[in-house]
């Protein structure tokens, strides 16, 4: 009884704790995005509002907040309402699982991953019913495209991190982070380079991001799906967006990266740092390409990426067999 | 015009009643073909990839068009009109404001027109001095040109490389002309204003820059495996649908038909000047792109020659028309190659203070026609990719 | 299948290269220059075809060339100069619509005294249409005052007493430019930098007209009207320029200024004044807009 009270006590801690990790992560995303965006671009990005911009990201939150809800005739109500807020909640327990530190996970459960590739997919749905609802024929084709791109990225993802599932023997997160070493050299990417390199395209096109942000393409689309949301609707949107790109990045630091195990000292400040390196390879590669045509987009996905995994899978499975 | 911008149609109406939902004229008219099971939307007049004012209305099968017309008209400022109530010299400001990428080609036409209507001969320097300004002109053109296709595509940052280059080429055509943007410094006999020795330093320093820039380009964009696969095979223009439409350019040249304007029927000083047309190896977007990027650099060597051959001298005729010069009575037909393709200008005088009538021909009109042909059957991000090839400033084409 | 696998290490590097590319431009200092805190060089901006302006007068350079010959006026694309003939061939009034200009240079270039050129002032800012209406003569004013002693040969002290000073300080040389409105947009200060850092306090006082504390800048208009409009009712006087330059400059509080602006010229222009021919520019109503609000634009 006291340790169900204490476990439950625990999870709704994490939760709030979550919540604020996920606001504080919009913010920090949005101002290191734009930063990143202004310096690629040779110009100086937001730096106006306190020291360097710092708090431009807090002041657009806040006008976001302000801003008035706007609602285009003839949506369906109760959808339209919906969508944002069914992308925002299932994000949280997709953070339950994640070794933050030796003893820092909220929930610990043996079968962590799957718990996280699960409710992954409950955030398609908000998209499609985004689109849906809001009217507009731009975003329904937004949200179709998001559906095919979201429900075809994730089988790669699942192979990969397969794989680094087969050399640990087991799906819980700590133990997985447990089996990685402290050093760089002693990290799963060396185990299963093949496997980080379809793991972070497929990072990449679940998340939205370009260059596979087909269902909000900017130039040909107007935003997609959440062309037709304003104000907090819009807001619920980004932040589940870059909720999801820190959930994915923790999950490959996890599984690839040594997760909380660093050089010096184990702790959750090295899972941020290299949550935060992939993330920033992300907004990196974001800046540089072009985006991908959709039927490209998903040729790469079933042509290329899923036979990759599946062979890496193969060849995992063989090697250990034979040396292990 | 009550265009409706964003395709704020339902979508079911659409499928059991074609023809009867709410819409514009257009949109209507439209309808009354489209098939049932199509999604007919509208790229609206306000889209962040159609340059400029454009809609185009497409009949989607899917994610393939299976039809689309572009309407134009939202951008009409009647210049024509202005050219029959404006003095010729009150005129000139107007074509920078036609097409304000390239303006001194759309100055060089009309005033070119004026001269050969007047018989006006232009001394050495101020030819020399307008091949040097149109031809920076069009590689500013050209630039930016190349940095809104690549955002089209998706890929935001070249547009801002590409306008570092065009700084500094507006700051050396700020020189003589006194403008960045709407330029103006053609005058009937000659141009305006000389260039100085800070003139011509900056455009030798510019062109090894530029050079140099060009080779990041190809790096960042050209050799770009996304972008190749964007544009490779996508929107095939081959000459004959060219020449049906009238289409000039680079769309032609990458079409394989080597017609510059510069070559065929050189006017200025072009005669003066080799010049190697550039033609596609193939004619699909992706030949275009490599043609205008061959055009930058042909750019750069013609104003090379042009500064070691410049002469002194004046840059304006003796006795060159004033203000509230008249034209004298006649018709005159000027072309020249812009950036876009053939510019034209008819100019009708009957001896009055304002002409009687200035007809001027964007390239941009024909270009633009064969869009509905060559985009027929493609993914809309084709045919986004396509309209973005064929380099149209909707101002022109509405005037 | 090879060549398809080939192909793709190829695009993956070509990837690679990109990133590189912006990679290193991530990390190199921007290009971009923080305005206001930094400007544009001078030496660029030497050359921009800014809004027009007086030239200064050969001998003094608070007055202009301008004969009032309307060859500018007839010549603009956009109609948009009013030049108001006085007495003698001097304009009394050069009012000049910005917001109509298109920059090309007819005026300057018809203009058969060069009594107009083209100014180098890229940071125009106005916060409202009416201030887009430019009163050449003031501005001619400040300028000549300012840059007197540098460009014209040195005049003796009497006559440089008999000329008006106005002698505004530089934060008030915006106003005279943001004519007929009361508040001088602060980044004017930024326009002419170089010059600006000579501020002459000509102690000189002109002939009749009163000039009450002009010196202090801007908020001295209101107070300095009811002086100064007493002084212009009799439009014949030395320097009908001065007097009607400060009028329209200083006869503006926010709330009455297009009032203040038709009162300046009507009462310079009672019934004896030229309603001639010569200036048939002038006084005709030159082009009706009736969907824009009623701006007075000094003329009838």
């Amino acid at each position: 009884m006291d340790l169900s009270l204490a476990i439950f006590v625990q999870i709704i801690a994490a939760v709030l704790l979550i919540i604020a990790l996920m606001v504080g992560n919009a913010v920090v995303m949005v101002y290191m995005e734009r930063k990143v965006a202004g310096f690629i671009q040779r110009r100086p990005g937001p730096y106006e509002v306190g020291p360097w911009g710092t708090i431009q990201a807090i002041c657009d939150s806040m006008k976001l907040l302000a801003k008035q809800l706007y609602r285009p005739g003839n949506v369906d109500l109760i959808l339209y309402y919906l969508a944002p807020v069914l992308a925002f909640f299932p994000v949280l327990l997709l953070f339950l699982p994640i070794p933050f530190g030796p003893w820092l996970t909220a929930l610990h459960i043996n079968e962590g991953i799957v718990l996280i590739l699960a409710f992954a997919g409950l955030g398609v749905l908000s998209n499609l019913l985004a689109g849906w609802a809001s009217n507009n024929k731009f975003s329904l084709l937004g949200a179709a495209r998001a559906v095919a791109q979201t429900v075809a990225y994730e089988i790669p993802m699942i192979l990969a991190l397969l794989a680094v599932v087969f050399l640990s023997g087991s799906m819980d997160l700590k133990r997985i982070t447990e089996q990685q070493g402290q050093w760089p050299w002693e990290w799963n990417i060396l185990l299963q380079p093949l496997a980080f390199f379809i793991y972070l395209v497929s990072l990449v096109g679940e998340t939205n991001r370009a260059p596979f942000d087909l269902p909000e393409a900017e130039s040909e689309l107007t935003a997609g799906f959440h062309t037709e949301y304003s104000g907090m609707g819009f807001a619920l949107f980004f932040l589940s967006e870059y909720a999801n790109m820190l959930l994915v990045s923790f999950v490959a630091a996890v599984f690839f990266l040594g997760g909380y195990k660093g050089p010096i000292a184990d702790g959750f400040w090295w899972l941020f740092i290299k949550a935060y390196a992939v993330m920033f390879f992300m907004v990196w590669i974001r800046w540089t390409f072009p985006r991908v045509r959709f039927d490209q987009l998903l040729n790469l996905n079933w042509k290329w990426l899923l036979p990759l995994g599946l062979l890496n899978l193969w060849a995992t499975a063989i090697i250990m067999k034979i040396f292990l | 015009m009550t265009g409706c911008s964003l395709g704020f149609i339902n979508p079911l109406s659409v499928l059991e009643n074609p023809g009867t939902t709410a819409g514009d004229f257009y949109a209507r008219n439209f309808e009354k073909k489209a098939q049932p099971g199509r999604v007919i939307l509208n790229l609206g007049p306000q889209h962040p990839s159609t340059h400029g004012v454009l809609r185009v209305l497409c009949e989607l099968d899917g994610e393939y068009v299976a039809r689309c017309e572009p309407i134009l008209g939202y951008l009409h400022r009647m210049h024509e009109k202005m050219g029959e109530v404006k003095t010729p010299w009150q005129f000139l400001p107007n074509l920078g404001r036609v097409d304000y990428l390239h303006p001194l080609a759309w100055n060089w036409a009309f005033v070119g027109a004026a001269e050969k209507l007047a018989g006006l001969t232009v001394p050495p320097r101020a030819e020399w001095l307008r091949i040097i300004s149109c031809e920076l002109n069009r590689i500013s053109s050209h630039l930016l040109w190349w940095g809104a296709f690549v955002m089209d595509l998706g890929g935001f940052t070249p547009i801002l490389y590409a306008f570092e280059e065009r700084e500094k080429i507006n700051d050396i055509l700020q020189i003589i002309t006194g403008s960045r943007l709407t330029m103006a410094n053609f005058r009937f006999g000659g141009v305006c204003a000389d260039g100085d020795a800070r003139f011509f330093k900056l455009i030798q320093e510019f062109i090894p820059y530029l050079r140099e820039r060009l080779k990041m380009y190809q790096g960042l964009v050209t050799d770009n495996v996304i972008l190749r696969r964007r544009l490779e095979g996508v929107g095939p223009i081959d000459v004959d649908l060219c020449q049906r439409y009238g289409a000039t350019g680079p769309i032609l040249r990458a079409a394989g038909l080597p017609r510059d304007l510069r070559v065929d029927y050189p006017y200025g000083y072009y005669d003066q000047v080799e010049l190697t047309i550039p033609t596609g190896p193939v004619n699909d977007s992706f030949g275009r792109y490599l043609v205008r990027l061959a055009e930058i650099e042909t750019s750069l060597s013609i104003v090379e020659r042009a500064l070691k051959v410049i002469p002194d001298g004046p840059i304006i005729m003796e006795k060159a028309p004033k203000v509230s010069w008249k034209l004298p009575a006649g018709e005159s037909y000027m072309a020249v190659e812009g950036a876009r393709g053939q510019i034209n200008v008819h100019l009708v005088s009957d001896g009055g203070k304002t002409p009687y009538r200035v007809k001027l021909r964007a390239p941009g009109f024909s270009n633009l026609s064969l869009f509905a042909e060559a985009a027929k059957g493609t993914l809309l991000a084709d045919a986004i990719a396509i309209l973005g090839s064929l380099d149209l400033v909707i101002p022109e084409i509405d005037r | 299948m090879l060549k398809a696998i080939w192909d793709n290490i190829k695009g993956l590097y070509s990837l690679l290269v990109g990133m590189s590319i912006t990679g290193r431009y991530l990390l190199s200092p921007v290009e971009t220059i923080h305005f206001p805190r930094q400007v544009v060089d001078d030496e660029i901006m030497a050359s921009f075809r800014g809004p027009i302006q007086l030239t200064l007068g050969k001998k003094d350079p608070t007055q202009t060339r301008c004969i009032s010959c309307q060859m500018c006026a007839k010549a603009c694309p956009g109609h948009c100069l009013t030049v108001t003939k006085g007495d003698a061939k001097a304009p009394i009034q050069w009012l000049y619509d910005f917001s109509y200009c298109c920059l090309c240079g007819a005026c300057v270039e018809t203009c058969p005294t060069g009594a107009l050129e083209f100014s180098h002032k890229v940071y125009l800012v106005t916060v409202s249409r009416q201030e887009l209406i430019l009163d050449l003569l003031s501005d001619l004013k400040t300028r000549g005052t300012q840059l007197g002693n540098q460009i014209v040969p040195p005049v003796p002290p009497a006559a440089k007493e008999a000329s008006p000073s106005v002698a505004p300080a530089s934060p008030s040389a915006p106003a005279t430019l943001a004519a007929p409105t009361s508040a001088p947009p602060a980044p004017e200060t930024k326009t002419d930098p170089p010059k600006a850092a000579e501020i002459k306090p000509d102690a000189a006082k002109p002939a009749q007209t009163k000039e009450p504390a002009p010196a202090s800048g801007s908020t001295d208009p209101v107070a300095a009207s009811p002086a100064v409009n007493s002084a212009t009712n009799n439009p014949a006087t030395n320097n009908p320029a001065t007097n009607i330059a400060n009028d329209v400059k200083t006869g503006a509080p926010a709330q009455s200024e297009p009032k203040a602006q038709t009162v300046a010229p009507q009462e310079l222009a009672p019934a004896t004044k030229p309603e001639t021919k010569a200036n048939p520019v002038a006084n005709k109503k030159i082009h009706d807009h009736s969907s824009r609000p009623a701006k007075k634009r000094g003329h009838k």
